[in-house]
C-alpha cells in the first residue's frame, strides 16, 4: 500500500519506559534519496525511535515497513541485515583497531582461521572513492580527528550495504568545516540512491540539509513540512511548543576593570600531553568573553586551571588583581568565583542528593546552612524552595534525588546554586549542554543578566551559535593556545570556523 | 670463593631451564588473565581456580590412576569456578574484584577442608617430561626443551596460539572489541555477553593447566593453599607485558629468573637466608608493577558490566 518511493515507514511506534512514554504512536516515511531531518529537543524521543528501527529496542506497539513489506528487527544484526545503518552520537569505534578492524568487526572475512585484512580493505578504498570519503584504511581510530572519525562510520555503514543511513545529531561534535563536507557527503549519499534520517535539535543545519522536516516533542509528531515551507521561528515553536525567541537579547557591553586575569599558563591533560601551551587573556567586569574552539583543545584544562581543579605546570590565574592558589576550589569560591561546569555529571551535581542539597553544595559549610558542625535542613529547604521558585526548576519537591530530574531542570539547578552567591566571575563551560530549548533560552538570559549586574564572565563553548550570540569577545583556541580574538559584534562565522581549523 | 667465581661457574642454561619450569603456572595464569581481562572481565580469581584445580588433579589422579584424567578433571573444575565468576561478573553485575576474591576463598576454604577430611598420602601419578635421548643432547636448547615437563610445553604453545588467536582471528578481534567498547560490538552484532562467557571460560580452562602443574609435575600430592599467590603473580605479569601473550611470557621469567639464580647461589655456597629466597618472586612482583603500573593501558572496558 506503500507509494513506490517509500524506502521506510514506521507505523505508530510506541515504546513506554517506566514514567514515561518516550514514542506516542509515531508515524514517519522515508523516501528514496532523500534526507529527511527528525528534529526535536533532548527527550522528544527521536533517538528511541531510531533505536527502535536499528533493533536496540522493541517497540510496544507499531510496525515497520522497508520496501512495503513489513519487518521485525530484533537485534542490530536484523537492522544490518536489511541494511539500515546507524552512525551514533557517540561514535562506536574501538579506538585501539583501526579502521579496517573497526569496519569489518562482526563481518569478518577469513583466509582460513585467520582474519583477512587484504579483501575488504579494497572494498574500503573502492567505497571511499565512490563517496568522496577519504579514509585510511590502515590507520588506528584513535590518532583520527573527530571529523573522519565519522567518515568510518558512514564508510562501515556502506560496507555493510546500507541503503538506509540514520545520522543521530552528527554535527554535534564537528567544527564549522567539517559540517559542510558532512553535508557535501550526504548529498553524494542521496544522489546515488541512499536515504538518510538526519537528527538533530539545530534548526539552521536541518534547513541547510533537509528534504523533508518530521518535528517531535514530548514522544508525538507534531508536524512535518519542509525547509521551503517553513522558517527557523516557526520550527523552534514547534518544537518547544510555544514561541520562542532565538536571539538572545543584549546591549552594548560596558566593560571596567579587570576581573580575571590568566597569565602564561601551562598545563598538561589527564593522558599527560601538553594541553595548554602558554595562554594569556583577560576578562574585565560587565564583558562576556566566550572562548570558541573544536573540543578538547585545551579550554576543559583552562577552565580547570581557573577554577581550581587542575594544578597549572606554570603561569598564574589573578583575581581582581590578587593570584588565585592553585588547586584550590574553595578559594576560588570564596572570593566570588561562580562556576558552571562542562560536564554536570561529573562535576556540577551529586546525582544521588537531594535537589536541596545539591544547591548548597558550595556552601553548606557556612551558616546558615551549618551551625555548630551541623546541617541546618530548615534553612537548607528554604533555599532551596526559593531557588527552584526564581529559577524555574521544575521538580516534584526539593528532596528529590536531583539525578531524576531532566537535564535542563538539572542544569538550571546548578545555574541556581552558582548564581545564589555574590559572584565577581561566572565561568560558564557548555553551560546548554544537554539542555532543551526553553532551559537554553532562560540560561543565556540569566548570563546576560549576570554580566550587567557588573560580573566578568568567561564563556566556553563547543557551540559556536551560542558564543556568536552571547560573546561580546571572542577568543579562538587551537591546540592549546589562543589563535585570535574578535569582537563579537563583527565576528564571522567563516573566519572563527577556520580559526578553530588551526588555520589562522 | 668469591662472588664473580662464582657467577663465572653457574650453569646458565640449567638456569633458564629451571626458570622456564617455574614460570608455567604464571605463565597460564597469565594467559588466562589475558583472555578474561581483554574482554572486559576482571579475573582475580585465576589463584583460586588453579587451587581448585590443583586439589581436583591430584584427587582424580589418584583414584583413576591417570593424570590424564586428572588433568581433565582439574581443568573442569577450574572452569566451573570461572563460570560462577561469569555468572556473578556479566549476569549479576557483581563488582569483579569482590566475586573473584570470593572465588579465591571459596577455594581456598573447600580444598582446604576436602584436604582434612579425606588427607593425602597417596602420590599422584605424574604426568611425563617431554624429554628425547637424542634431542636432548643438543646444546643449550636440549637443557631448555627436551627435558622438560609437558605442561610447559603446552604453556609454550598456548603463548603463540593464544598470540595468533587474539590479533590474527575474528575470535580475538571480537574480543578485544568487547573488552574496549562493548557498545560498538553490540552495534555490530555481536554477542557481548556471550563472548564474555566464553573468554572467562577459557582464562579457567588455562589456570586449570596452571594448577595442574603443582600436583602433577612438581610434587605430586596436595598441600592447602600450595599455588602461593602464583595466580597473582601471573595477574602482575599480564599488567607488565600489557595483557598481551608474549611479552606477560616474558615477564614471567622475570620474575623466576632472579629466583633461579639465588638458588645456584645458595648452591656453591653463597650465603643467602632462604626466607630472602623465597621472598623474591613477591618482591620483584611489587617492585617491577609499581614501576609499570602507570605506563600499561587495560582494556578501556575492564571491570564494567555490560548494560543495553
Amino acid at each position: 500500500m506503500t507509494r513506490p518511493d517509500v524506502v521506510l515507514e514506521m507505523r505508530g511506534i510506541t515504546k513506554r519506559f517506566p514514567g514515561v512514554l518516550a514514542n506516542d504512536h509515531i508515524n514517519l516515511d522515508l523516501r528514496k534519496g532523500e534526507v529527511h531531518a527528525l528534529l526535536g529537543e533532548n527527550g522528544a524521543g527521536k533517538s528511541t525511535l531510531m533505536n527502535i528501527l536499528y533493533g536496540l529496542y522493541q517497540p510496544d506497539a507499531g510496525e515497520i515497513w522497508l520496501d512495503g513489506r513489513r519487518v521485525t528487527i530484533h537485534s542490530p544484526r536484523d537492522a544490518i541485515a536489511l541494511g539500515i545503518g546507524m552512525v551514533h552520537q557517540h561514535f562506536m569505534l574501538v579506538p585501539t583497531l583501526t579502521v579496517t578492524e573497526n569496519i569489518i568487526l562482526g563481518l569478518e572475512t577469513r583466509r582460513g582461521l585467520l582474519l583477512d585484512e587484504a579483501t575488504p580493505q579494497q572494498r574500503i578504498r573502492q567505497i571511499s572513492r565512490d563517496f568522496g570519503l577519504e579514509i585510511d584504511p590502515e590507520a588506528y581510530v584513535k590518532d583520527l580527528p573527530v571529523g573522519v572519525q565519522q567518515r568510518v562510520e558512514i564508510v562501515k555503514a556502506l560496507y555493510r550495504n546500507a541503503r538506509v543511513l540514520v545520522l543521530d545529531e552528527p554535527t554535534a561534535v564537528l567544527t564549522p568545516l567539517e559540517v559542510e563536507s558532512l553535508f557535501s557527503t550526504l548529498r553524494a549519499l542521496v544522489k546515488r540512491g541512499v536515504s538518510v534520517i538526519f537528527i538533530s535539535h539545530k534548526l539552521k543545519e536541518v534547513k541547510a540539509i533537509a528534504d523533508r522536516i518530521t518535528v517531535l516533542r514530548q514522544g508525538r509528531v507534531v508536524g512535518s513540512t519542509t525547509p521551503a515551507e517553513a522558517g527557523e521561528a516557526q520550527l523552534a515553536s514547534m518544537m518547544v511548543g510555544r514561541p520562542v525567541i532565538l536571539k538572545v537579547d543584549k546591549s552594548p557591553a560596558q566593560p571596567g576593570p579587570v576581573v580575571l586575569s590568566v597569565r602564561d599558563v601551562k598545563a598538561m591533560s589527564d593522558r599527560r600531553a601538553m594541553a595548554l601551551q602558554g595562554v594569556s587573556f583577560d576578562v574585565r567586569a560587565g564583558e562576556i568573553v566566550g572562548i570558541a574552539g573544536v573540543e578538547g583543545n585545551g579550554q576543559t584544562e583552562l577552565v580547570e586551571v581557573i577554577t581550581g581543579l587542575r594544578q597549572p605546570l606554570a603561569g598564574q590565574v589573578l583575581l581582581c588583581g590578587q593570584p588565585l592558589p592553585a588547586w584550590s576550589p574553595r578559594a576560588a569560591i570564596d572570593r566570588g568565583m561562580s562556576h558552571i561546569p562542562e560536564d554536570r555529571y561529573k562535576y556540577g551535581i551529586v546525582a544521588a542528593y537531594s535537589l536541596a542539597i545539591n544547591l548548597v553544595l558550595s556552601v553548606f559549610h557556612r551558616p546558615p546552612f551549618s551551625r555548630n558542625g551541623l546541617l541546618q535542613r530548615r534553612a537548607i529547604l528554604s533555599n532551596a524552595e526559593r531557588l527552584v521558585e526564581e529559577f524555574d526548576i521544575r521538580a516534584p519537591h526539593a528532596e528529590v534525588p536531583i539525578g531524576k530530574l531532566s537535564g535542563g531542570n538539572q542544569q538550571k539547578a546548578v545555574v541556581a546554586r552558582e548564581f545564589s552567591r555574590p559572584m565577581k566571575l561566572l565561568v560558564a563551560a557548555q553551560p546548554t549542554r544537554g539542555v532543551d530549548v526553553g532551559s537554553i533560552e532562560f540560561i543565556h538570559k540569566r548570563i546576560v543578566q549576570a554580566r550587567d549586574a557588573g560580573a566578568a564572565v568567561l564563556l566556553v563553548s563547543a557551540e559556536l551559535d551560542e558564543i556568536m550570540a552571547l560573546s561580546d569577545r571572542i577568543l579562538v583556541m587551537f591546540g592549546g593556545r589562543i589563535v585570535g580574538e574578535r569582537d563579537g559584534r563583527t565576528a564571522r562565522r567563516e573566519d572563527i570556523g577556520l580559526l578553530m581549523m588551526g588555520k589562522v | 670463593m668469591d662472588l664473580v667465581d662464582v657467577l663465572l661457574r653457574i650453569d646458565y642454561v640449567f638456569l633458564l631451564a629451571a626458570a622456564l619450569r617455574a614460570a608455567t603456572p604464571i605463565a597460564f595464569a597469565a594467559l588466562g588473565g589475558i583472555f578474561s581481562e581483554r574482554a572486559g572481565v576482571i579475573n582475580i580469581g585465576l589463584e583460586g581456580m588453579m587451587l581448585i584445580s590443583a586439589y581436583v588433579c591430584y584427587r582424580v589422579a589418584v583414584l583413576a590412576a591417570s593424570p590424564a584424567v586428572g588433568l581433565v578433571a582439574g581443568m573442569a573444575a577450574a572452569m566451573v569456578l570461572a563460570g560462577l565468576h561469569g555468572l556473578f561478573s556479566i549476569r549479576y553485575q557483581t563488582n569483579q574484584v569482590v566475586s573473584g576474591t570470593v572465588v579465591n576463598i571459596f577455594a581456598a576454604g573447600i580444598t582446604g577442608f576436602l584436604f582434612r577430611a579425606l588427607g593425602a598420602q597417596e602420590s599422584a601419578p605424574y604426568l611425563p617430561n617431554i624429554s628425547h635421548p637424542l634431542l636432548k643432547s643438543i646444546p643449550v636448547i636440549g637443557t631448555l626443551l627436551f627435558d622438560q615437563p609437558l605442561l610447559m610445553w603446552v604453556m609454550l604453545i598456548v603463548v603463540v596460539v593464544a598470540t595468533v588467536v587474539l590479533f590474527r582471528t575474528p575470535w580475538g578481534l571480537r574480543t578485544r572489541a568487547v573488552g574496549e567498547l562493548p557498545r560498538a560490538a553490540d552495534t555490530a552484532g555481536i554477542p557481548v555477553n556471550r563472548m564474555r562467557y566464553l573468554n572467562v571460560l577459557i582464562s579457567g580452562a588455562l589456570a586449570g593447566l596452571g594448577g595442574a602443574f603443582f600436583t602433577l609435575h612438581t610434587v605430586s600430592t596436595f598441600t592447602p593453599l600450595m599455588t602461593s599467590g602464583q595466580g597473582f603473580i601471573g595477574l602482575a605479569a599480564m599488567i607488565f607485558g600489557n595483557w598481551t601473550p608474549i611479552p606477560a611470557f616474558l615477564a614471567t621469567l622475570l620474575f623466576t629468573l632472579p629466583q633461579a639464580l639465588a638458588g645456584q647461589l645458595q648452591m656453591f655456597g653463597v650465603p643467602l637466608p632462604y626466607q630472602l629466597l623465597s621472598t623474591l618472586p613477591y618482591l620483584l612482583t611489587i617492585i617491577t608493577l609499581a614501576g609499570v603500573v602507570r605506563r600499561s593501558t587495560p582494556p578501556a572496558a575492564l571491570g564494567t558490566p555490560y548494560v543495553k
